[in-house]
């Protein structure tokens, strides 16, 4: 279904053509100066200040000069205001301004340090840091050896300032959300935009998994043993159009370096750790609170006696059954092992080289039977088919396959849940009356509760998937400054989901129309997009003082996804697992289909004047099949409606100016930049009318499925950014300070409908939101010696969320919380009534004369032993009019520190990662505390209150809880502030002859080792879905887990 | 200048060593129990004081400290030592009665003198019943309130709380029972048909039916439980009144009259249930605020005047009166019958086709009223039957209800007394449109009758608008 039928390329490209020629027409340039001045200088080594020989100095297309023995040399410069190139192996490449003189000494540091001066990959190729104008942040992956188990977004964590990567859950591959500079929408996505190799990296999810709350993680398909670095662009996006609202990360995966043939073989096994135990409590006190819950149930003393689990009698013949003392989550969850082999190939030779790479990986998940195998191959070469025409190929192939449980809301199959509210005095096997175990599993229990261990042991929810994700690329350099390039990509992707839930041991499910006890479900989702970018690339240094390169190109999508899937309930047996079994009457098959296309030309132009002054200047236009034809904005051409996004960066290398010349600041840039991005996550169809089927009577037909909408359209986000970029002590400490201002107009927002049209709302672009925000990282060199090297870095970020759209005040239900999104207020705070306390005694109780509304309408006071809820109205009831903001999930700051220390052949790298002032509500004490059911609690809950004047912070234990002192309140939310020692890694290099082997290196690496927070649950983070509204909702998913990895790289 | 970096590090070190171990998690104290009270269980609690020493000692001659220290809830109602030491020797000195005794104090779930704020009935763990409201159980004062422990809640008493016998029990075993009446409630013992325990043997193959094992399908129980009240439940409360055996006597022999049989013995049985009958309640009169006349279960008025009361005894499930004289008036004892004419128990005739259940209003007491017709039966005498039970040798009047709307001649049909074709009555017209009662006549029952039958008898006519037959109701009143 291509929906741009009318493009005309032609006209949109001749625009675009004129206004390059434009652009360099103005830059025309001076006449180069012939003068030459000849400089000398000493390179040496920071670390032992020893010259350093064979180092290359040049200045670019004019000089070059090699250092001597001493590590002095001699070179001849076009101005003693220019700019000197220098690299030796081993050591950072360094560009140097001569401020004037004519005699430099440099010292440089080692390869490993990081600095402005090294090279970032950005969307048209690497670029030196110091020169670009955009706020942008580099990540040295290099194959990753020391981390081999993780996922690119969750790798990202702590690494880069302002990008806030919240991982899910302790699912291995389960990876995290990101969150770039704050949100910059509510109802379309907020991922960052992800390249791989220069191709889109489709990381959505298309449909839902069958599995309860699980998340199938497309960037697991990433081998992060293949990356060798990723680029963060925060800004100035709006290269890539209606898909950078979010930014983009830039991922280049392995390549060869050199044409030598290498052999890298990683070998790896690890551990993990079982994390610490919520304290449910113990069958004793279960027991009692057991005994009162069902007192106040309305239970008589007789009949709560007659309870099985009540009678102490040795003789009863259900007495082994119901008198055990079980530790469920150590029933349930169990240490894992982990082993990952991985080996990679490089070489090649002056027509070709190539990395080749072949990687499996098992990482076992601490709920028992859980675990993440992953095949992966990738292939990646370049060519030189002649001088002029040269090309790359990038293809690449990952399978996937997952054992998995339902985890989070899922009362009745999810381990985790399960195993914290079942009751302790029973077992997971059958016992008999003498107290003889079987191995046979129990069956759900009296309280219709599930027993965990059969989930376990005889659940099955497992997921294949796997996606081709490769590309051809073709350059042809038509003269010295104009060159053509085209690339070509297909993805296909598949996920296989088959779940299986037995009626033994599980308690029923309500179907519309019947008991389900057995269930049974089937899922197969498809993604095939093919994306090509060709583009027309113009570059050239005018006179040695003006830099310019343009590029006009146009990148275009076509994506096809399907999800179908099927669900069957009461297999006739529990042997009958797959989906065809279910009982025919209670089939439930369903599914959807998209299709969509989008077309993106862009004209970018990057221009320096004297290495000092650089503007970037980027415009796209988009159109999409997803954008209505009404679209209140963009550029009309032939009907269709084509968003139009430009952008401007500009930097000023302050350092490079001569009144400078004397400081000690070694580099000091200004950036300034401000951009129009877009976000076409708006829905396939949602300028449309759609029909969807309708079964009435028996008969079939078509209805109309809501209210089209025609005048939809991207997302504008406007980002203003202002940055500092310093580094001195010769550059062992650098320092990055951006503050930014981004705002998003044409906001999707679902509008109320009022009752006649039918429909209960309608998407617009109504909404308006903005953040502002500051990011910051600083890296120093601590210690620089010989045999010592200490690095230190901090990143951090914070931003400011506020709603703008005038009166677009409305409410969100996750998980039992209403999540207030306001003008003037953060997108996503926590609404809901504030607490003083548990009444003591009536006494107290009648003083506060409180009340609450019951659903036949009559009241009801509180008395003692309920929550005192603080009436904001003063109107002593206590109802919807007295929520106030209770808690703001976002965190006033977040980021994370690093420590490199190498010492002779060992190096320790640290990572820890920090996420302060977030508010989180805390689902699982919810339930764990709520004392209303007959579900195990809290140990916290044995202090419930028990008798006039007992003074506590918890309600008394009611059935059903018909005060609502469960309610969602300031109760349920926590500081969800951490500091984590999220990796720490050591690795010795084991020294070795020359030989076949040619290196090796031994790593010891442990991950989320420390936690400090005073966050009560499993562990602070967590993220149940990518939607801004389930931030800081801990809904119980798996938790994270502590791990320890040994490995060895050998180098053949 | 590396030792300066080294003592730097070694610093660190140890500054982030004290922070780590320094660190207590926020969880542990979150689940630590606040309140030590709630570290203790309830026997520990009781024996942690010094003044239920006593009640602690029988908790453990009798066992129940290990009960009260499981983790079931428990509320245990302590007698101070003071109190008990006024315990009856002969309940202290045997470990039954103890045991018995020991158990009426401890209830098997929560009770809180702010919770309880209705009287409310409580199951304590010897199986007997103590009435609770507020801070009193039974006849005692909760004088040390609602002290809570682990798994239960300590109510200190200041009276003891005394294991009685209940209703049946006290009419069973006690010296103080009146041996007449007493005789008289013990002979009602019968088996009596109950599936509940039954085991099934076998399907009758004709009917069906399950066969029982011989001995399994009936229960040995008494009348009285069955039919008056189960004076030997301990989770309700009764009066029961029991006369001395020379009012006993006079009362039956009063009766008798209404209880003509054939033998004296049977005569003298039937006047005694009619009697006994009405001689228990499922609610209590306190004997000081007793009214001088009791509704019985039957709708009887029992006159109780205070001289008659002799004695008073309390019981677990309630209070025994012995009287001396309750002169229950015959007028009040024997009710009325009404019979609902759709209600029939048989027909002389197969004629579902030709019978009418009809919904009327009744023009004259302004009510909706189900009536019966059976119309076109072509039988002569054709006949519905009605059963009526327990029915006095005394004299009745009997009137109808019946509303000849269906048809514009009038008919004639008759009030068969026993038999269908008996002519005690004649027939009588129906006559158009008649919503009101019609007196039929007098009739007089020469004996007691456990089972007697009444028929609506036709006209001896085959002929449709001759032989209709429609009522509404029928009514015997008694004519004392």
């Amino acid at each position: 279904m291509f929906l741009i039928k009318s493009y005309n390329l032609k006209k949109a490209a001749a625009a675009l053509v004129l206004l390059l020629a434009m652009k360099t027409g103005g830059a025309q340039v001076t006449k180069p100066d012939a003068a030459k001045v000849p400089i000398t200088g000493t390179i040496t080594d920071a670390a032992t200040g020893k010259g350093l020989v064979g180092v290359r100095v040049s200045v670019e297309d004019f000089s070059a000069a090699i250092t001597d023995e001493q590590g002095k040399f001699s070179l001849n410069v076009p101005s003693l205001f220019t700019d000197i190139l220098i690299s030796g192996d081993g050591y950072e490449t360094k560009q140097v301004f001569l401020k004037g003189k004519n005699s430099i000494m440099v010292s440089l540091l080692d390869e490993d340090h990081h600095s402005f001066q090294e090279a970032v990959t950005l969307p048209f190729g690497k670029t030196m840091q110091r020169q670009i104008p955009g706020a942008v942040a580099k990540y040295d992956a290099a194959g990753e050896w020391a981390r081999p188990n993780e996922t690119l977004d969750a790798l990202l964590q702590g690494r880069v300032a302002g990008l806030n990567s919240i991982r899910r859950s302790g699912t291995p591959g389960v990876g995290a959300n990101l969150y770039l500079r704050g949100y910059n929408s509510l109802f379309a996505t907020n991922k960052p935009l992800i390249i791989v190799d220069g191709m889109l990296f489709d990381a959505n999810d298309y449909g839902e998994s069958i599995i309860a709350n699980n998340y199938t993680n497309p960037l697991a398909l990433i081998n992060v043993q293949d990356i060798d670095n990723i680029t963060v662009l925060k800004d100035a996006s709006s290269i890539y159009g209606t898909k950078g609202a979010n930014g983009a990360i830039i991922v280049t995966t392995a390549r060869a370096r050199q044409q030598a043939t290498k052999i890298d073989v990683g070998i790896y096994t690890g551990i993990t750790a079982v994390p610490d135990r919520l304290p449910v409590m113990n069958a004793a006190s279960y027991r009692s609170y057991l005994g009162e819950i069902l007192q106040s149930k309305g239970l008589s003393s007789a009949e709560v006696a007659a309870m099985p689990f009540m009678v102490d009698d040795q003789s009863h013949p259900e007495y082994y059954r119901y008198h055990n003392n079980t530790d469920w989550q150590s029933q349930i969850m169990k240490a894992g092992v982990n082993r990952n082999y991985f080996l990679k190939v490089t070489g090649g030779d002056n027509i070709a080289t190539y990395a080749l790479s072949v990687g499996y990986m098992k990482n076992e998940g601490i709920i028992k039977n859980t675990d993440l195998t992953r095949y992966s191959t990738r292939f990646n070469a370049e060519f030189n088919f002649s001088k002029k025409f040269t090309g790359s190929a990038n293809l690449s192939f990952t399978y996937n396959e997952q054992n998995l449980k339902d985890q989070g809301i899922s009362d009745k199959t999810a381990p985790v849940f399960l195993a914290l509210t079942k009751a302790p005095f029973l077992t997971a096997n059958e016992v008999n009356d003498k107290g003889v175990f079987s191995p046979n599993l129990e069956d759900a229990d009296i309280l219709g509760v599930s027993n965990p261990a059969v989930l376990i042991d005889n659940m099955q929810a497992f997921n294949k998937y796997y996606r081709f994700f490769g590309s051809f690329k073709f350059n042809y350099a038509i003269s010295k400054t104009l060159s053509a390039s085209t690339l070509f990509g297909v993805v296909y992707d598949k996920v296989r989901e088959n779940t299986f839930i037995p009626r033994k041991g599980v308690a029923n499910d309500t179907l519309g129309n019947a008991i389900a006890d057995s269930r049974l479900g089937s899922q197969v989702k498809r993604l095939f997009s093919v994306f090509s970018d060709s583009r027309l690339e113009f570059s050239k240094v005018f006179n040695r003082t003006h830099t310019l390169s343009s590029r006009l190109g146009i990148r275009y999508q076509h994506n096809q996804a399907e999800q179908d899937f099927a669900l069957g309930f009461n297999s006739a047996t529990d042997e009958l697992i797959s989906v065809q079994n279910g009982a025919g009457a209670l089939r439930q098959i369903g599914g959807g289909i998209g299709e969509w296309n989008w077309m993106n030309t862009y004209f970018n132009t990057d221009y320096g004047f004297k290495n000092k002054f650089f503007v970037s200047l980027n415009v796209a236009m988009d159109g999409s099949s997803r954008f209505g034809t009404e679209a209140a904005n963009g550029l009309a051409i032939g009907g269709v409606k084509y968003a139009l996004m430009p952008s401007l960066a500009t930097a000023w290398l302050v350092s490079s100016e001569d009144f400078m010349k004397g400081s000690f600041i070694d580099l000091l840039k200004l950036r300034a930049s401000y951009s129009f991005t877009g976000n076409d996550d708006i829905g396939n169809y949602t300028a449309r009318q759609t029909y969807m089927s309708q079964n009435l009577l028996g008969m079939q037909g078509l209805v109309r499925n809501g209210i089209p909408n025609p005048a939809i359209q991207w997302e504008t986000s406007k980002k203003l950014n202002f940055g500092v970029d310093v580094s001195a002590w010769n550059e062992r400490v650098g320092i990055s300070l951006d503050v930014y201002r981004s705002k998003t107009d044409n906001m999707l927002m679902y509008e109320t409908m009022v009752s006649p049209t039918g429909v209960n709302n309608i998407l617009t672009n109504e909404g308006s939101m903005e953040n502002l925000g500051f990011d910051a990282s600083v890296n120093v060199r601590v210690i620089n010696s010989k045999d010592w090297k200490w690095d230190v870095g901090v990143n951090a970020g914070t931003y400011k969320n506020e709603i703008l759209t005038p009166g677009g005040e409305f409410e969100t239900e996750f998980a039992g919380a209403t999540i207030l999104t306001k003008e003037g207020n953060a997108a996503n705070l926590f609404y809901g009534y504030k607490t003083n306390g548990v009444f003591s005694t009536a006494a107290e109780a009648a003083a506060a004369g409180l009340q609450k509304k019951n659903f036949d309408g009559s009241y009801s006071y509180f008395g003692a032993g309920d929550i005192h809820f603080t009436d904001l109205n003063g109107d002593k009831i206590i109802d919807a009019n007295d929520r106030q903001v209770i808690g703001d999930p976002n965190p006033d700051i977040f980021g994370g520190v690093t420590s490199r220390l190498a010492w002779k052949r060992f190096e320790l790298n640290v990572l820890f990662t920090f996420s302060a002032g977030n508010d989180v509500y805390n689902y699982l004490r919810y339930r764990l505390e709520s004392a209303s059911g007959v579900e195990n609690q809290l140990n916290s809950v044995a202090n419930r209150w028990r008798a006039e004047g007992h003074v506590t912070n918890m309600p008394k234990a009611t059935y059903g809880d018909p005060m609502g002192n469960s309610r969602f309140s300031d109760r349920w939310i926590e500081d969800g502030s951490y500091f984590r020692l999220r990796n720490v890694s050591l690795s010795y290099n084991i020294p070795l002859k020359t030989g076949f082997v040619k290196y090796a290196t031994v790593y010891l690496t442990g991950n989320n080792l420390l936690t400090f927070t005073k966050y009560m649950g499993y562990d602070p983070e967590f993220s149940a879905s990518p939607s801004v509204f389930a931030q800081g909702i801990d809904t119980g998913l798996d938790p994270q887990f502590r791990s320890a990895t040994m490995g060895v790289r050998i180098g053949l | 200048m590396m030792c300066r970096y080294r003592n730097w590090i070694i610093c660190l070190s140890g500054a982030f060593t004290l922070f780590v171990t320094g660190c207590k998690k926020q969880t542990d104290d979150h689940n630590a129990i606040t309140d030590d009270a709630l570290k203790n269980n309830l026997f520990e609690l009781i024996s942690a004081n010094p003044d239920l020493s006593t009640f602690t000692n029988y908790l453990k001659q009798t066992g129940y400290d290990q009960v009260l220290a499981s983790s079931r809830n428990y509320t245990a109602f302590a007698p101070t030592n003071t109190v008990l030491a006024t315990l009856d020797p002969a309940i202290s000195g045997n470990a039954d009665k103890l045991k018995k005794f020991i158990a009426n104090h401890l209830a098997g779930q929560l009770y809180y003198t702010t919770t309880v704020t209705t009287a409310a009935r409580i199951l304590m763990q010897g199986g007997k019943y103590n009435n609770m409201l507020g801070s009193k159980i039974g006849e005692a004062n909760i004088t040390g309130k609602d002290k809570y422990a682990s798994n239960g809640v300590l109510q200190v008493i200041d009276k003891l709380l005394p294991a009685l016998d209940n209703c049946w029990e006290f009419l069973n075993n006690s010296p103080l029972a009146p041996v007449k009446q007493k005789n008289f409630m013990l002979s009602l013992f019968r088996n009596v048909f109950d599936t509940t325990n039954a085991v099934v043997i076998g399907v009758n193959p004709v009917t069906g039916d399950p066969i029982y094992q011989p001995g399994t399908d009936s229960v040995y129980t008494n009348l009285f439980w069955n039919s008056v009240h189960d004076l030997r439940d301990e989770s309700k409360e009764f009066t029961l009144f029991m006369l001395t055996d020379a009012a006993w006597d006079a009362e039956v022999n009063k009766y008798k009259l209404y209880y003509v049989t054939g033998t004296a013995d049977s005569t003298t049985n039937a006047a005694s249930w009619s009697v006994v009958k009405d001689f228990a309640t499922d609610k209590v009169y306190d004997p000081a605020s007793i009214p001088d006349t009791v509704l019985s279960k039957f709708g009887t008025k029992v006159p109780v005047s205070a001289s008659a009361i002799m004695q008073t005894i309390k019981t677990s499930n309630g209070i025994i009166y012995i009287l001396n004289q309750a002169d229950v008036q015959p007028f009040s004892k024997f009710k009325p019958y009404l019979i609902q004419a759709e209600s029939y128990a048989a027909t002389s005739h197969d004629r579902r086709g030709n019978t009418y259940f009809r919904d009327r209003f009744n023009t004259v007491t302004g009510k909706d009223f189900t009536d019966v017709l059976v119309l076109g039966h072509g039988v002569a005498l054709f006949n519905i039957r009605y059963d009526i039970r327990e029915v006095p040798s005394i004299k009745y009047k009997a009137y109808w209800v019946a509303v000849n709307d269906f048809q514009t001649a009038t008919f004639t049909q008759k009030l068969g007394i026993g038999t269908a074709t008996s002519t005690t009555f004649g027939y009588t017209t129906v006559a158009l449109n008649n919503f009101n009662e019609v007196y039929i006549g007098e009739f007089t029952m020469s004996q007691y009758r456990p089972l007697f039958n009444i028929y609506l008898t036709a006209a001896n006519s085959t002929t449709a608008a001759a032989n209709p037959l429609v009522c509404d109701y029928i009514r015997l009143e008694p004519s004392l």
